[in-house]
């Protein structure tokens, strides 16, 4: 067994601003999330999505009378990666084709994560 | 090679019944299939039991009290799909004369839960992030009706029709009829998908079909499967096309070809209508219409009860209900009971060849992770 858990942060800052962080491994179509465990010594090529993509589509969750409504979004990035996270805005969110960047968000334990926002 | 046929179906009551089980209410499905093929209990040589959210064996849980007889048991998860896979199997060795009696049946007990949507694994990267399964297909939604210009009117019409057939159901215990303007105006769960969208998130309910090569003795005709087929979601990182079903697509062309039929042969179909802009999705990925055309097709009234080729006649999940792991087995129950002339009043008249289609999701970049199709005649 050879299997190999990559510890690299999914998005990093830049001086355009954030960036996601997708993996390619070699004959595979590169990815978002990055790959977690690489195999054999197959080595993961870093590529960076953003700091803008385009709004494929979104939707504001309604989770119950005691939560807060949410937006969540499916983004296109160059070189044709899909990534899903949170959608921010303010009083309307942004409509589909819209370029939205890649900003700093926390999951609901605190740890730093991404979203997305107009 | 051997011709298995459906020769007895059960199914009970879909509704909340929170005092019951899924073990109970998985016997009693078992016996009505079991009384309805004219077949003891003994006869039976395996089981295969579809279960998507209950614990560790659930089949010998269900069975263990019936005193079956100690052949094998087969327990299958492949979520929404896991009763519709559990068929598949049974065919194959049914197939190739390993069996020649065997029970299909599928359970699922959601007043356990404790209710809200479907509880999904929160090792997920998407659900970790907010993803329901509601969610999903609201984007699905919100992204048809920027490419096709869909109304939120029609998303409402398919909520409106199924529960027109639902309240036409007996066993559909919890279907209420609603009008186009009550379902837009219940309470929003993920934009555009409004509550009365969406399958109820507490309903329990199972279902059992019993399967023979041996001369059939039950009390209406047998029904043939002319094609299962079962695919599984292919990984997509790149920007795809949320609007096409895919996996349905492609399970639909491989059942058809099975077949040796296409969509315009169909008479029936029930679909996995877990939200309303999935049946729309579905039209187009079964062939019924062509892409962008499901709101016509709807308005057509081609889909519903008298129409050309009803969809969901049972009342699909939307109005029945849809208890995971039984939903793929009641769809066939359903389609069984169309062919044979025994719907009540729900039949499809002269009803002659009907399709089932179910998909199984929830993980990260695999829309959709299972789809089962079935195409079944008299």
């Amino acid at each position: 067994m050879n299997i190999i858990k990559r510890t690299e942060s999914h998005f990093r800052e830049t001086a355009d601003g954030m960036v996601l962080i997708a993996t390619r491994v070699a004959g595979q179509p590169p990815q978002f999330p990055p790959i977690e465990f690489v195999h054999n010594g197959q080595q993961a090529e870093e590529i960076d999505l953003g700091p803008t993509g385009s709004l494929y589509s979104f939707t504001i969750v309604h989770a119950g009378k005691d939560k807060p409504p949410y937006g969540l979004a499916m983004v296109d990035f160059e070189p044709g990666v899909r990534a899903f996270g949170r959608l921010l805005f303010d009083a309307e969110p942004p409509a589909i084709g819209s370029r939205v960047r890649v900003v700093p968000f926390s999951l609901p334990d605190g740890t730093p994560d991404y979203a997305f926002q107009e | 090679m051997n011709q298995p046929l459906i020769t007895g179906v059960g199914i009970t009551d879909f509704g909340r019944f929170p005092e019951l089980t899924e073990e109970a209410m998985a016997q009693s499905a078992i016996l009505d299939a079991l009384a309805d093929a004219g077949t003891p209990l003994s006869e039976v040589q395996a089981f295969y039991c579809g279960n998507a959210l209950g614990a560790s064996l659930p089949g010998q849980r269900a069975l263990r009290e019936m005193h079956v007889n100690g052949g094998a048991v087969y327990n299958v998860d492949n979520a929404c799909s896991s009763g519709a896979t559990a068929l598949n199997l049974a065919l194959q060795a049914l197939k190739v004369g390993q069996y020649e009696t065997v029970v299909v049946f599928g359970m699922d007990h959601l007043s356990s839960l404790g209710g809200g949507p479907l509880q999904l694994s929160q090792k997920d990267w998407n659900n970790r992030r907010g993803m329901i399964m509601p969610a999903l297909y609201a984007m699905r939604a919100k992204r048809y009706m920027h490419d096709h210009g869909l109304k939120l009117e029609t998303l409402a019409d398919i909520s409106v029709k199924n529960r027109k057939h639902g309240a036409l159901n007996p066993i559909a215990k919890f279907a209420k009829q609603a009008t186009r303007e009550e379902v837009l105006a219940s309470r929003p769960v993920a934009e555009p998908l409004t509550l009365l969208q969406c399958c109820p998130a507490v309903v329990d309910g199972a279902a059992a079909i019993v399967l023979s090569t041996r001369p059939p003795k039950g009390v209406a005709k047998p029904v043939r499967v002319l094609a299962s087929v079962v695919q599984s979601g292919l990984f997509e990182t790149e920007p795809v096309d949320m609007t096409e079903a895919e996996i349905t697509a492609r399970a639909a062309r491989l059942a058809y070809e099975q077949a040796g039929i296409g969509p315009q042969d169909l008479s029936l179909l029930e679909v996995h209508d877990a939200f309303t802009i999935s049946e729309l999705l579905y039209y187009e990925a079964l062939g019924l219409c062509a892409r962008g055309d499901a709101a016509g097709f709807l308005q057509s009234g081609a889909p519903a009860l008298g129409g050309r080729v009803p969809v969901n006649p049972s009342g699909g999940l939307i109005a029945k209900g849809h208890p995971p792991g039984a939903t793929g087995v009641a769809q066939i129950v359903e389609v069984c009971e169309q062919l044979q002339g025994r719907a009540g009043a729900r039949q499809v008249h002269g009803a002659r060849i009907g399709l089932t289609q179910v998909t199984g999701g929830g993980i990260w970049g695999v829309d959709h992770a299972a789809c089962s199709i079935n195409i079944l005649s008299l």
